[in-house]
C-alpha cells in the first residue's frame, strides 16, 4: 500500500545550506567538555548522524519496516472543503502526520531513536515532553521495541493533558511532572515556586541529569532541535515530494508550525534541497510560531544551551534564551525557547519566513479546518493552518499551491478549542 | 597502503608551556614532523576542548600576546612548514598585520577555523590578503560545511583544506571519521591537500586516518597535554608518531 513511497534514505540538509551550521561548543568557563560528555547521554549512532557529512543517510531496514507498520506513507490530502469555505483559487494540500498511531509526526523520530538505543543495548530511554505528543510517541516506540521509558512532562501540560499522560502510562512509561523532586535541577525550581509551570528547557535538563546518574542503562532522546531529529523527519517531505509529483503538482509555498523546528524541516527541507541542487529558486517556506513564544520573530541568533540547566553543550540558534519561561499555552509543543540550528540559518538567510499567531488566531483556524475537513488539528498544527489560510487569502486570484504539514490531530486537545 | 608522502602536523600554542621551553622543544619536534601549527594566543578558543583552552589561558597568564609572534625569530629557522592558527573573530580587524608578521617569519598560511562558519562573506578578503602578503590561503571545514563551499575553496589552490574530525579539539565522540574523510576527498578531488585533526591521540588512529585518505594528520591536544606535564615525553610521543608514518 504505497510502500514504494517510503524513502530508503533520510535527507540531511547540511550539505545544501547557504552557510555551515556552527558546531556545538562548551561555555568558555566550563572546566570539562560538555561536548565530549554527549557520548554518555545520547545513543552513539545518533551522535554520528549529527556529525555526518553525508547528504543521504540510509534508513535501517528494521526502521523502514516499522515505518510501514505504523502507517507510512501518511496521506497527502487536498483540503477541498477548506478551499471552498475560503472561496479561494489556491490549492491547499496537507500531509496528515496525525494519522500515525501516536497522533503526530513525533513517532517518525521516536521509532528511529528508540531503535538505535535498543541496538546499543540500553534498556531505558529518558526524555522531556510538552503537550505529550512526543512523550506519547516515545512510549509507543519503547513499548514496540521492549524498552522502558521515563518522561519528564512540563507541569502545566501534565495537569491539562491528563488523557495523554494515561495513554503513556498504559504503554508502560513512567511520567513525572517537571520540575520534579527527582533531580537537582527540578528541586531547584520547585524551591523557587512549588507550582512552577515547567518548561521544555527544564524538562530536558531533568532528563539529561537522570541519564547521567545511570549512563550504563539509560540514554536521552530529544523530541526536536537536534539535527538528527530533523533528518529523521525528512521522511515527511520525501514522501510528499513524490506524492505531489504523482498529483502533477509543485508547491509554491510550504508551511509548518515551529516548536523546535522538526516538522517544518521535515516537510520542507527535501524540496529546498532539490531546488538548490538544480540551481533553481526553492519554494517559499513559512514557519508558524505562537505569538507568546516568539523565538523566530523576536529571538536572537546566538550560542545558547538547549536546556535551561545548561547540561548540554551550547548550540547556535535563534533563541529567547534558556531562562525564558513561556506562558502556559495549550499549544505546549510550541513552548520552546529556540529553533534548530539549520532552521535558524534558513530564517536568517531569508529562505524561511517566520510568522507569529495568537492563540485566538490558531483556534479559529483549527476550528475552520475541523468544520471543513473533519479533522481537528493539534493546537500546534493549528498555527500552521492559520498561516495556510493567510497565504490562500493573500493569493487573491492567483493560483498558488500550498503544502501544509498537519503535524498532529487535536483529539485530546479539546480544551484548547473550548468545544 | 603506502604512507609515502603522508605528512604529520603538530599543533602547539605560541610560547607553551612557557616561552623558553617552547623554543627548546619545538626545535626538537620540528625535526620529526612536516608541519607545525602555532596557535596564536586567544581568549575565546571556542572550537577547542579543555586541554587547549587551558594552555591558552596559561600562556596569556604568562604575558604571551598575539603580536609576540614577531619576537620568535627562531621560528624562521625551523625545517618544517609553519602554519599559524587564529580565530577570525579576534584577528579579523588586524588581519593584514598578522599576515605580514607571519610571512616575515616564513609561515605558509594562516588558518582561521571560524572564517567559513561565522564569516563566510570574508572569504575573498582573506584569500586576497593572504596572497598580497605572499602567503597561500588555507581553509578549515567541518562535516557541516556545504558541498558547494568545499568545492569553491578547492578551486582557490589553498595550501591545505583542514577537516575538523570532531566538534571540538580533544574530544572523542563516536563519529565515523573515515566516512567523513572520504566524502571530503570526493569533494576536493585532489585539488588541495586534505589535512585532518581533532581527537587524534595515538599512532593507531593516526595511521588509520592517513590510510583512510587524509594527506596530513595534525595532533594537538595529546601533544599539548604531554608538553604541559613532561616536555621530553611529548618529544618521544611525536617521535613515535613520526616513526609510525615513516616506518
Ligand atoms: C503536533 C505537534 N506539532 C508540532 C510540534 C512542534 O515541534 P517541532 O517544531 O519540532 O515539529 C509539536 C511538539 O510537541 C507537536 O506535538
Amino acid at each position: 500500500m504505497g510502500e514504494d513511497l517510503i524513502p530508503r534514505y533520510w535527507y540531511n540538509i547540511a550539505p545544501d545550506l547557504p552557510r555551515p551550521v556552527p558546531p556545538p561548543i562548551d561555555p568558555l568557563d566550563s572546566e570539562s567538555s560538555l561536548v565530549d560528555r554527549l557520548k554518555e547521554i545520547l545513543p552513539h549512532h545518533l551522535i554520528d548522524q549529527e556529525f555526518s557529512f553525508e547528504r543521504y543517510i540510509e534508513i535501517p531496514a528494521d526502521v523502514r519496516n516499522i515505518y510501514r507498520e505504523i502507517g507510512r506513507p501518511t496521506p497527502l490530502l487536498r483540503a477541498r472543503g477548506l478551499e471552498k469555505l475560503l472561496n479561494t483559487r489556491a490549492k491547499i494540500y496537507y500531509k496528515y502526520e496525525g494519522s500515525l498511531p501516536s497522533g503526530s509526526h513525533k513517532l517518525n523520530t521516536a521509532v528511529a531513536q528508540v531503535y538505535y538505543t535498543y541496538k546499543e543495548g540500553y534498556g531505558v530511554v529518558v526524555t522531556e515532553t510538552g503537550a505529550g505528543q512526543w512523550g506519547l510517541a516515545v512510549s509507543i516506540a519503547s513499548n514496540m521495541l521492549g524498552l522502558k521509558s521515563q518522561i519528564f512532562m512540563t507541569r502545566s501540560s501534565y495537569l491539562s493533558k491528563s488523557k495523554r499522560v494515561k495513554l503513556m502510562i498504559e504503554n508502560g512509561a513512567e511520567v513525572y511532572p517537571s520540575p520534579s523532586d527527582l533531580t537537582e535541577t527540578g528541586r531547584g525550581f520547585l524551591k523557587q515556586d512549588p507550582n512552577h509551570p515547567g518548561s521544555l528547557g527544564i524538562a530536558i535538563s531533568e532528563a539529561v541529569e537522570t541519564v547521567l546518574k545511570d549512563p550504563w542503562s539509560k540514554r536521552y532522546i530529544p523530541g526536536s532541535v537536534m539535527e538528527y531529529v530533523l533528518i529523521h523527519q525528512s521522511v515527511i517531505g520525501l514522501e510528499a515530494m513524490e506524492q505531489m509529483r504523482r498529483e502533477g503538482e509543485e508547491p509554491s509555498v510550504i508551511i509548518g508550525c515551529v516548536g523546535g523546528g522538526s516538522n517544518l524541516a521535515g516537510i520542507s527541507y527535501p524540496f529546498y534541497g532539490e531546488a538548490v541542487r538544480r540551481g533553481e529558486k526553492p519554494p517559499r517556506i513559512v514557519g508558524a510560531e505562537s505569538s507568546l513564544v516568539p523565538k523566530m520573530t523576536k529571538g536572537v541568533y546566538m550560542y545558547e544551551h538547549p536546556d535551561t540547566g545548561g547540561a548540554l553543550p551550547m548550540i547556535k540558534m535563534l533563541t529567547l534564551g534558556r531562562n525564558f519561561i513561556p506562558p502556559s499555552i495549550r499549544a505546549a509543543g510550541l513552548r520552546y525557547h529556540g529553533v534548530a540550528p539549520s532552521l535558524s540559518i534558513l530564517i536568517i538567510e531569508g529562505f524561511v519566513e517566520p510568522r507569529a499567531y495568537t492563540p485566538d488566531q490558531a483556534r479559529e483556524a483549527g476550528l475552520l479546518f475541523y468544520r471543513s475537513e473533519g479533522i481537528l488539528p493539534a493546537p500546534e498544527s493549528a498555527h500552521a493552518i492559520a498561516a495556510a489560510i493567510e497565504e490562500a487569502k493573500k493569493a487573491g486570484d492567483r493560483e498558488i499551491t500550498i503544502l501544509v504539514n498537519l503535524s498532529g490531530h487535536g483529539l485530546y486537545d479539546q480544551d484548547f478549542y473550548g468545544v | 597502503m603506502d604512507l609515502n608522502g603522508k605528512r604529520l602536523g603538530i599543533y602547539i600554542p605560541l610560547g607553551y608551556p612557557e616561552p623558553k621551553t617552547f623554543l627548546e622543544y619545538i626545535d626538537l619536534i620540528s625535526n620529526l614532523i612536516d608541519m607545525l601549527e602555532i596557535g596564536i594566543p586567544t581568549r575565546s578558543p571556542i572550537y577547542d576542548g579543555p586541554i587547549i583552552r587551558k594552555a591558552h589561558k596559561e600562556i596569556l597568564g604568562k604575558g604571551v600576546l598575539p603580536e609576540h609572534i614577531k619576537s620568535y625569530p627562531e621560528l624562521s629557522k625551523l625545517k618544517c612548514d609553519l602554519v599559524a592558527l587564529a580565530y577570525y573573530s579576534e584577528i579579523g580587524a588586524d588581519l593584514s598585520k598578522i599576515l605580514r608578521s607571519i610571512a616575515d617569519l616564513g609561515f605558509k598560511c594562516l588558518l582561521t577555523p571560524d572564517l567559513l562558519i561565522e564569516y563566510p562573506e570574508k572569504l575573498d578578503l582573506y584569500t586576497k590578503a593572504s596572497r598580497d602578503n605572499g602567503l597561500e590561503p588555507c581553509f578549515f571545514i567541518s562535516s557541516k560545511t556545504p558541498y558547494k563551499l568545499v568545492e569553491k575553496i578547492s578551486e582557490l589552490e589553498p595550501y591545505m583544506i583542514y577537516l575538523g574530525l570532531q566538534a571540538s579539539t580533544g574530544t572523542s565522540l563516536p563519529i565515523q571519521v573515515l566516512r567523513n574523510i572520504s566524502i571530503a576527498r570526493e569533494l576536493i578531488k585532489g585539488r588541495a591537500p586534505l589535512a585532518v585533526g581533532f581527537g587524534i591521540n595515538s599512532t593507531d588512529r593516526l595511521i588509520a586516518i592517513l590510510r583512510g585518505g587524509a594527506d596530513i594528520a595534525v595532533v594537538g591536544s595529546e601533544v599539548v597535554r604531554r608538553l604541559g606535564k613532561d616536555p621530553s615525553n611529548a618529544v618521544d610521543f611525536v617521535r613515535s608518531l613520526s616513526n609510525a608514518i615513516r616506518g
